[in-house]
């Protein structure tokens, strides 16, 4: 495990975060990866992990601060124009945010399980709805590599209906927004971000290498508490 | 609208025949772009089975490649600096001043969600330029603007050279490739549709 400056990094939002937290507003901070950068090659490249965790993940994490900081502003100032004017940057920071938060865990090197397919009650329910794994596989992939632009492509469970669903989602929508009643169980960022340094243009080739670091452990495991 | 009448007429650099209307047929020589970007990507970029795969059959592959085409040929090889004469003029009477411009542009770039461009328009109704933002491969021609200049914001344009820094490269665009020649091109033609006002003809 690398060694993390917390203390670096924790100044360097210091001075947002210090004064969100003296008003008693939630700030939100740039979780740790549960692994080294280079772990999860050569799926994903060593370079690829740090800028899309030190940069991108950040700029989501200090934006949403700052956005909801904004917010609160405007609230007590009742200022009803600027508090819907934040929400695009809300849902856009806050999004972003909450995507690779998941997308961090979604992701385990070889030597620690990724790419191990699921078993019991998940692996069950996929070849249940969708035939098999490779079928889901291929589906993921299909709408990934479609997918115009930026955005996710996810695998979700809808917990009222108790329902597995393949779902995408543009820019950074968390899967939220395609159902009250989703929960994601996998995600992967299709932003160009994620894999241009490393496949240039050809997404399916990152969406057909991606899946041998997929931690299915941690899908299970969301699976198995919304359906027990 | 006819798409030569956007080709830079200074350059020499762009085919003048239909046959530049043809992205496929482009002569595959994009070294007149500023060593930074990476050619080979960009020539791979255009072989057209690879747009349509790229971009999903569902998007309408040609609005990218006329967004692409229109991105060439809005750079030129010791670009930047700022308009003279007329495009000059009307910058400064819609935006103050270049210096405004300049950074409004460069704003645009940076606040854009997701992937998309922006753009340099003149809006018909409203007789005054001004800067758009779209996104994927969405143009402003559908909303009746005329465009004068565009900046592609998709990650793939700058990724590989400036990774995230979208203030470096979107300066970068401004201060050494945009091609204010074919900007003045472009506005002199959307004069023949849209009426700016009466000449300034001088008195013998």
């Amino acid at each position: 495990m690398a060694l993390r400056t917390l203390v670096t990094r924790k100044a360097l939002g210091n001075s947002v975060a210090f004064r969100q937290q003296l008003r008693g507003l939630q700030t939100y901070t740039l979780p740790d990866l549960p692994y080294d950068y280079g772990a999860i090659e050569p799926a994903i490249s060593g370079e690829i992990m740090q800028l899309h965790h030190q940069k991108h993940h950040q700029t989501y994490v200090t934006n949403f601060n700052k956005a909801l900081e904004q917010l609160d502003d405007a609230i007590n100032k009742g200022d009803a124009p600027t508090v819907v004017k934040l929400q695009s940057a809300i849902k856009f920071n806050g999004g972003g945010h909450i995507n690779h938060s998941i997308f961090w865990k979604n992701l385990a090197p070889i030597r620690e399980g990724g790419g191990e397919p699921p078993k019991g009650s998940l692996g069950w329910a996929i070849d249940n709805h969708f035939g098999s794994l490779e079928a889901l596989v291929q589906k993921m992939n299909a709408d990934g590599a479609g997918l115009q632009g930026s955005g996710w492509v996810w695998l979700g469970l809808d917990k009222e209906l108790k329902r597995l669903v393949v779902e995408t989602t543009a820019n950074q929508d968390p899967l939220v927004t395609k159902g009250s009643s989703l929960v994601p169980l996998l995600g992967i960022d299709v932003w160009e971000h994620a894999y241009y340094l490393q496949y240039k243009n050809v997404r399916p080739d990152y969406l057909k290498n991606i899946w041998k670091v997929i931690n299915w452990k941690y899908a299970s495991d969301i699976y198995e508490k919304e359906c027990p | 609208m006819s798409r030569s009448a956007f080709c830079s007429s200074g350059s020499n650099l762009v085919p003048k025949t239909t046959e530049a209307l043809n992205p496929l047929n482009r002569p595959k020589k994009h070294h007149y772009l500023n060593g930074r970007q990476r050619t080979n990507l960009y020539q791979k970029n255009h072989r057209a089975s690879k747009v349509l795969a790229y971009y999903g059959l569902r998007s309408p592959p040609y609005k990218l490649v006329w967004n692409h085409d229109f991105f060439w040929e809005s750079m030129q090889p010791g670009g930047g600096s700022s308009p003279i004469l007329g495009l000059l003029q009307q910058i400064e009477k819609d935006f103050g001043s270049f210096t405004n411009f300049r950074e409004k542009f460069i704003d645009a770039a940076l606040k854009l969600f997701g992937s998309g461009w922006v753009w340099l328009v003149l809006k018909r109704e409203e007789k005054h330029l001004a800067i758009v933002k779209t996104s994927n491969a969405v143009n402003p021609l559908v909303w009746n603007d005329i465009p004068i200049l565009n900046l592609d914001m998709w990650e793939h344009a700058y990724y590989l050279d400036y990774k995230n820094d979208k203030a470096k490269y979107a300066n970068v665009f401004m201060n050494h490739l945009v091609s204010w020649n074919a900007a003045m091109a472009r506005m002199a033609r959307a004069q023949a549709f849209v009426n700016l006002g009466e000449p300034k003809i001088p008195v013998a």
